[in-house]
């Protein structure tokens, strides 16, 4: 079952209190869910601080409590004033079920929802869950960005960061704030559509928080402090130019003629596979996440194109959980393929952390040697044992 | 070579965990030690040096001096002071809409002035963590656009003014704190205050995992900051709610702000394991807001001049006999108006203290009913906005401040 949470500025919310709280709640919301919903309704009124590119915040976001993964999908706005007369926001979230996620993406079930509430509402807790929008969004040119006056490629570039490292955080830097979320849902139309749910996003981010997966970020580049932000390791940067052509990429010709973008292949390095002890990713919950996008990105072309069906979806779902609760751990494939990568810092900082290797196929002779070794030590350990036995009888 | 003198015990202004100084982490310098298990991959590496270069700075695993600090538990920065200076934690507390950011922007702004106490000296401990109040003060009290009405925005529940630790399974959130280096008379502390918002004092808003009252439990004072224009009896005097709210006043609500005292008491007792009925351990400083408006209710009015130091030198604090009759004439409105709140103030601390002040001086306005209210930073005056700190450090560390500490 779906839930749904309003949180704003209200006289008296839903348990009493006055100045930001609860307004609205759907019946059975889970226990801790409502504070980790509350973690990410903050909302910056100042313009000219504030890092987004949009006025609104559309995200999409797994926000892990007690070490459970949930999907939100978020709308977070200005609303007018409060009682006290000072600026008031609103925030409106919506949990989903894996079963819930559309085919079309999160980008367009956002859009689609037409129940966001946008003025103060009537405080209630709702016994029925929120009707959530169903459908497919088929692959197509990416329009929105022609029409915001960008070379459509771009989407593409942006799509393909995303499909290349979905571990990665990755930047879109706008020159000027606009309203963002139809193109998040032009590069997500360019995805297969079992990789539209691994994008999360936000078209206005605050701050980033341990248990909060936010991939895609659409700031401005103008923002203060940019700098600094596009300087996290790892990050992957989309700045994005008015009078800027996208190149001839692959990807950049798909958006531009309405075709899926596929991941680029990259050489494996099978040499060393390092399995990284870190105290944010449980281990088991690393291992599911690197299994599902390692063999998805492996599978390369491979991946079908076409809507995945109800079955398939289980294990995709996993992987998105599983993902959600490595926190904001890394792959396997983009590790291995950091090691072979001398410029990415990620490399070596990797090898500092990793604490168990396994070398693949140095790990048979030792293994041997060592069972002969024992078996024979046994063998004659019962020799012994039988002959003391027989000389004592 | 110079010596560093270190305290015993290091009080983290973030988590409020107490450790000694050798546990302190350090932060890696190395471009590529990026990714730490309490802070999240996009922190650098905390770490626990074994390795020190010639200066003394740690060297961390990959060979970079390392001169950050950070503490072993939340991970999160810590400025030199805190390892070299007594802590002086002061938990500002009170109603949404009762005026602390106002109060916490006008007082850091005019202490740094020097025109407040006599031979004050009132630094930032670390400007890149103090960003928060300077960003507050800019609003207002020194904004490049004198004449275009701002405010201080409501203080929110998430975003920026929080940070995020993960510490054993659990995800924490605490307030960022802002933190000062107070000196006076050869004596420095480490001051260290927090913007809280109003809703986090409620009663049942205290979140096991969101710790963002703790300081409660470490604090040396406690300003709690009454908006007595948000009491229904007031507002009454004052010409009735529509009236009180034009000028900034009156709250969202009839709040009862004795609750909130009470609920901030029981936590105080609850996080330092002190029975019911045992005194609170730090003085109470009841610090009244928005004089400007209720100010002209008092016997005798205290917003006429504010003891002679209206005009002129209106942010400094006074001497000691005019904030004792302002402490005596804010007494008897209290009586007048809230008496519940005395009562219950008296109760828990029968020696507190009661300063009045104003930290706009003039009421904001808006351009139509309903709509925002605003104030242009060229018309913010503020009354005493530091007195009420400087009582409670008076009380707090009498050798600071010995001629407005009583006895
Ligand atoms: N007239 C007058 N109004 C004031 C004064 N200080 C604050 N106000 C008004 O009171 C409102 C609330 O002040 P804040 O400082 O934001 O209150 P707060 O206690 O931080 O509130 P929360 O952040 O909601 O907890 C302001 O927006 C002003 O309208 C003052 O000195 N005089
Ligand atoms: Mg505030």
């Amino acid at each position: 079952m779906s839930f749904e949470v309003v949180h704003t500025s209200v006289v008296r919310g839903l348990r009493g209190e006055s100045g930001f709280a609860t307004a609205i709640m759907t019946r059975g919301l889970p226990a801790g869910l409502e504070s980790g919903l509350q973690d990410v309704s903050g909302y910056d009124h100042d313009s000219a601080r504030a890092v987004g590119v949009d006025t609104v915040e559309w995200a999409h976001r797994i926000v892990t409590v007690r070490g459970r993964p949930y999907t939100v999908l978020s709308r977070v706005a200005p609303n007018g004033v409060d009682a006290s007369r000072r600026p008031n926001r609103i925030a409106h979230h919506l949990v989903l079920e894996p079963h819930e996620r559309a085919l079309g993406g999160p980008a367009w079930m956002l859009g689609q929802f037409g129940a966001f509430e946008t003025g103060t509402p009537e405080v209630t807790e709702r016994t029925t869950p929120p009707v959530l929008p169903t459908g497919d969004l088929p692959v197509r040119a990416a329009h929105a960005w022609s029409a915001a006056g960008f070379d459509a490629g771009w989407a593409g570039v942006v799509a393909q960061s995303l499909v290349d490292h979905p571990q990665a955080v990755v930047y879109v830097v706008l020159p000027e704030a606009l309203d963002a979320l139809p193109l998040v849902i032009d590069v997500l139309a360019l995805m297969p559509n079992d990789r539209r749910w691994h994008v999360t996003f936000s078209t206005r981010p605050l701050v980033v928080l341990p248990h909060v997966r936010c991939q895609l970020r659409f700031v401005r580049a103008e923002a203060p402090g940019l700098a600094r932000m596009l300087a996290e390791p790892g990050a992957r940067v989309v700045r994005v130019e008015r009078d800027e052509d996208a190149g001839e990429s692959d990807a950049a010709n798909a958006a531009r003629r309405g075709q899926t973008v596929e991941p680029t292949s990259r050489p494996v390095n099978t040499r060393v596979n390092p399995v990284v002890q870190s105290a944010l990713g449980s281990s088991a919950a690393g291992v599911r996440e690197q299994d599902a996008f390692a063999a998805s990105t492996r599978a390369g072309a491979q991946v079908p194109a076409a809507p995945v069906a109800q079955a398939e979806r289980s294990s995709f779902d996993d992987s998105i959980g599983a993902a959600s609760q490595a926190s904001p751990g890394r792959t396997g494939t983009d590790l291995v393929d950091s090691f072979g990568s001398a410029r990415d810092p990620r490399a070596v900082q990797d090898v500092a952390r990793a604490s168990i290797y396994s070398r693949s196929n140095l790990q048979w002779p030792p293994i041997a040697i060592a069972l002969i070794l024992y078996s024979g030590l046994a063998v004659l350990g019962a020799v012994i044992l039988f002959l003391l036995a027989a000389f004592a009888r | 070579m110079s010596t560093r003198s270190l305290v015993s015990s290091v009080t983290c202004p973030h988590c409020w965990a107490e450790f000694p100084p050798a546990q302190v982490r350090y932060v890696a310098e190395h471009a590529a030690l990026m990714g730490d298990p309490v802070l999240g991959d996009s922190a650098a590496m905390r770490f626990l040096p074994s390795r020190f270069d010639a200066r003394g700075r740690a060297i961390d695993p990959f060979g970079a001096s390392a001169s950050r600090m950070a503490c072993m538990r939340c991970h999160l920065e810590l400025p030199p002071a805190a390892l070299e200076l007594p802590q002086a934690i002061v938990s500002i507390v009170g109603a949404p809409a009762s005026g602390k950011s106002v109060m916490l922007a006008a007082a850091s702004f005019s202490l740094r002035s020097g025109l407040v106490v006599d031979g004050l000296e009132f630094v930032d401990a670390d400007p890149s963590l103090n960003d928060l109040t300077l960003e507050l003060e800019s609003s207002l009290f020194r904004s490049s656009t004198p004449d275009s009405p701002a405010m201080i925005a409501k203080t929110d529940l998430a975003g920026r003014l929080y940070r995020s630790f993960r510490v054993g399974d659990a995800n924490w959130t605490a307030p960022k704190p802002q933190l000062f280096v107070v000196g006076r008379k050869g004596k420095r502390h480490l001051l260290c205050l927090y913007d809280n918002a109003g809703e986090h004092f409620l009663p049942g808003a205290d979140a096991p995992h969101e710790p963002v009252t703790r300081h409660l439990g470490v604090s040396r004072a406690l300003v709690f900051v009454v908006d007595p224009t948000q009491d229904q009896r007031v507002i009454e005097r004052l010409g009735g709610r529509e009236a009180v709210q034009a000028v900034g006043g009156a709250g969202s609500i009839d709040q009862r702000q004795d609750l909130i005292l009470i609920e901030v008491a029981n936590r105080v007792r609850r996080l330092r394991g002190l029975s019911a009925y045992d005194p609170l351990p730090f003085r109470i400083v009841l610090a009244l807001s928005k004089a400007d408006i209720w100010g002209s209710v008092t016997d005798p009015p205290i917003a006429a001049d504010f003891g002679g130091f209206r005009s002129g030198q209106s942010i400094a604090v006074p001497p000691m006999e005019v904030l004792q009759r302002a402490d005596a004439t804010c007494r008897e409105f209290l009586a007048r108006y809230m008496p519940e709140l005395l009562a219950t103030a008296r109760a828990l601390d029968p020696n507190l203290r009661i300063v009045p002040f104003s930290g706009l001086g003039n009421p904001p306005s808006s351009a139509t009913l309903g709509t925002r209210l605003a104030i242009r930073p060229r018309d913010v005056k503020p009354v005493w906005p530091a007195a009420p700190l400087v009582v409670a450090l008076s009380e707090a560390e009498p050798a600071l401040f010995p001629e407005h500490a009583v006895g």
